[in-house]
């Protein structure tokens, strides 16, 4: 089988230097896992790393996996014939209609992962491999599975095919039925350092040293998000109104906050990711009261004014507080609770900068 | 890429690879056709990587090249155009095919052919030459026996194994199964079994109407594949992996009753009752009685339907052994009639309860096997 200079150390990714390792290693000795589920925040990096194992696995050259060959090539543009890259369907999506899923509108956007779609898989993956000596098969966000398709893909996951590999990914195991994640070799992928980021963005991507260290910083280490906002700006200029947004309602009185609350409701769709940056805000703020200050850290480097001045204001207790009612909000959101109350809770229960 | 063909060839071709092309993937490639120049042949090829069907038409080739277009476009236009000869001339900078013919042109935009999956081709691997004539009869007296639903994969193809000098067809759907048996001209040495999707036998049975050759079957050394290849045709299908039960287990081996009757006047009958089953899950009723001693009898064929009212017929038989009651699936039986192709089958049953084994008279080579259905 394999000997051990087939695996090369190095996969081409940037950071997550131990889960390649570990995964290398298993390669040598030939023993992969028959599936794996990578776990972590959205675009940290979870499906590179699963089509970076994809290469590996059936890449062509001597050593795995080169990058260059024709099937590392197609696997990185999802388009070997061995390699499906899977995910949910917008809501209402009917996948026996004669078209393909649009691709997804933003990180936050609601899909479910339906029965349909794991049973294409299992009569997928009952058929041997087409080019390849491998069928690996990438679910990713399997957290949007619904519940019978989770239940239905138990039996595929537990003893798949023997040509076959399965990688899901997901934001947080805890999100999975424990039954799918008991029977998964789990590899919790952690947040790059803003250096990492900031390197890769710079050397990889021919980003300007100033924008790179701010996207770094802002991305929180994740460097999929990073690249994304440096090719697309939108991004970055949905994430300065959002925190613009918080910084108003702040100094605002209860009415304004109210009328503001209801005029947030008519754009749904941006309300987790507008959740998600104030969540990263006051993670700041409380970052930077903690004695030991651990400001590195901090991921808003373009406010740091705002954020000492907040930190200055507020106490700690007013900061957990405003954690935990977003945190609270963003659950009641994905719950079908009406959108138009939730946000006026949460802005009532923001502190205020005013009186 | 330059080339010339005809269009009767042309169109030819692409009905054949047609059926390969996949309509939804998420393989956009896979719903193209592949033309490439092949030693002064026009290779065309397509695949829903389940199975792959290549045809090879002759052409006039001016240069070598290769490219992917649009299968269904292609296929409708050049099915409108006129019998003359199509210039086809690759743009491949913008990958788009022009063809010309009598006065119609036409630009096709395409995908560049490295986009294309490798169909895997037949090595130096041992090849088993298989008499058309048989494997076509052998895939219509099988195939049908496979199971459409996905739950258990194993039943939707069909097994075959080749040991020595004979070749073995079977499938099973859990309420019958189809074995068919064949001499091979020349021994295989070791043996080989493998489970072929039944639609990729079936499509082998389609094109393969025309060819007078031994039609090459080989399967790939990694045991993932199998590749049929005929004249000017290959068919390759991906192999459904896992365990296929023991069907001779399944074959009752002894009966108490033996009845022959002629395959025309029971599928007459089988055909006027079903009228009447379509409304009771299909049942039909066989009643087999004995006149005399020397073996003369009667099959009764009937069907009730609670709603539309019932049906009776009767046909002549042979029986030897005790009367007996048993009831099919008017659907089963219809399918094994129209592929018996003989003059007499033999209906061996041991009770009402017990399964239903059918053969032709006077051959061993095939058995079906059919579950019964409850009498009330």
């Amino acid at each position: 089988m394999a000997a051990q200079e087939e695996i090369r150390a190095n996969w081409g990714l940037v950071g997550h230097a131990w889960v390649v390792d570990a995964l290398a290693r298993s390669l040598v000795a030939d023993r992969v896992a028959h599936a794996y589920l990578f776990t972590g925040p959205h675009a940290i990096g979870k499906t590179t790393l699963a089509r970076a194992l994809a290469q590996a696995l059936l890449c062509l050259a001597e050593n795995r996996p080169c990058g260059e060959c024709q099937a590392c090539r197609k696997i990185a543009r999802d388009r070997h014939p061995d390699v499906q890259v899977i995910e949910g369907v917008p809501i209402g999506f009917k996948p026996d209609e004669n078209s393909l899923p649009p691709p997804r509108a933003n990180d936050w956007e609601r899909r479910i992962l339906k029965i349909d779609q794991i049973r294409a898989i299992q009569h997928n993956v009952s058929l041997a491999p087409f080019e390849g000596r491998w069928q690996v098969i990438i679910l990713r966000r399997f957290e949007e599975a619904n519940e019978e398709a989770a239940n239905a893909f138990l039996k595929t996951l537990e003893e798949p095919p023997r040509h076959t590999r399965l990688i899901l990914t997901a934001r947080d195991a805890s999100l999975l039925l424990p039954t799918i994640s008991s029977r998964c070799q789990i590899f919790a992928l952690r947040p790059l350092t803003p250096a990492q980021v900031e390197t890769a963005l710079i050397e990889r991507w021919g980003v300007e040293p100033a924008q790179a260290r701010l996207l770094a910083h802002v991305s929180g280490g994740r460097l999929g998000w990073a690249v994304r906002a440096h090719a697309n700006p939108a991004l970055m200029e949905s994430r300065r109104r959002h925190l613009a947004t918080l910084n108003d309602a702040l100094n605002e009185g209860r009415a304004e906050r109210l009328s503001r609350a209801v005029e947030l409701a008519k754009t749904p769709d941006e309300l987790l990711e507008m959740l998600d940056l104030w969540l990263g805000w006051w993670r700041d703020v409380l970052l930077i009261q903690t004695p030991t200050g651990d400001g590195a850290r901090v991921t808003n480097v373009d406010h740091t004014d705002a954020l000492r001045a907040h930190a200055a204001q507020f106490s700690v207790a007013q900061v957990h507080r405003a954690l935990k009612a977003i945190r609270e909000t963003s659950r009641y959101l994905t719950q079908n609770i009406n959108a138009r109350l939730a946000l006026q809770v949460l802005l009532l229960n923001l502190p205020g900068l005013g009186s | 890429m330059k080339v010339s063909c005809l269009q009767e060839n042309l169109a030819k071709g692409l009905s054949i690879v047609n059926r390969a092309v996949a309509s939804r993937s998420t393989l956009p490639v896979l719903g193209n056709v592949l033309l490439a120049t092949d030693g002064g042949r026009l290779k065309l090829a397509a695949t829903n990587l389940e199975l792959a069907v290549t045809c090879w038409i002759g052409a006039k080739v001016d240069a070598e090249g290769a490219t992917t277009v649009p299968a269904r476009l292609l296929g409708d236009f050049v099915n409108s155009l006129p019998p003359e000869r199509i210039d086809m001339d690759l743009n491949v900078r913008t990958q788009t095919l022009h063809l010309k013919c009598a006065r119609y042109d036409a630009n096709i935009k395409g995908i560049d052919a490295q986009e294309f999956p490798i169909i895997p081709t037949l090595g130096d691997g041992k090849r088993i030459a298989l008499e058309p004539e048989v494997l076509r009869e052998m895939i219509e007296q099988v195939a049908f026996a496979s199971a459409t639903d996905e739950s258990r994969p194993v039943l939707t193809g069909v097994v075959a194994k080749f040991e020595k000098d004979q070749m073995t067809f079977a499938a099973a759907d859990g309420f019958r199964l189809s074995v068919r048996y064949a001499t091979l001209g020349a021994p295989v040495e070791p043996p080989v079994s493998v489970i072929i999707p039944a639609k990729a036998l079936q499509e082998v049975g389609r094109v393969s109407g025309d060819q007078e050759e031994t039609i090459e079957m080989a399967v790939t050394e990694n045991q993932s594949q199998v590749l049929f290849r005929l004249t000017n045709i290959e068919i390759v299908s991906k192999l459904i992996d896992g365990l296929f039960p023991d069907f001779t287990r399944i074959i009752p081996t002894s009966h108490n009753t033996r009845t022959v009757v002629s395959v025309t006047e029971l599928h007459n009958a089988v055909k006027a009752s079903s009228v009447f089953a379509r409304e009771s899950m299909n049942t039909i009723r066989f009643q087999i009685t004995r006149l005399n001693d020397a073996g003369a009898g009667r099959m009764t064929i009937t069907a009730t339907s609670a709603e539309s009212g019932d049906n009776v017929g009767d046909i002549d038989a042979t029986v030897d052994g005790d009367p007996v009651e048993i009831a099919f699936n008017a659907r089963y039986l219809t399918d094994l009639l129209n592929v018996l192709h003989a003059p007499q089958v033999a209906i061996e049953t041991t009770g009402s309860a017990s399964p239903g084994v059918f053969k032709i008279v006077g051959r061993e080579d095939f058995t079906h096997v059919i579950m019964p259905m409850a009498i009330k």
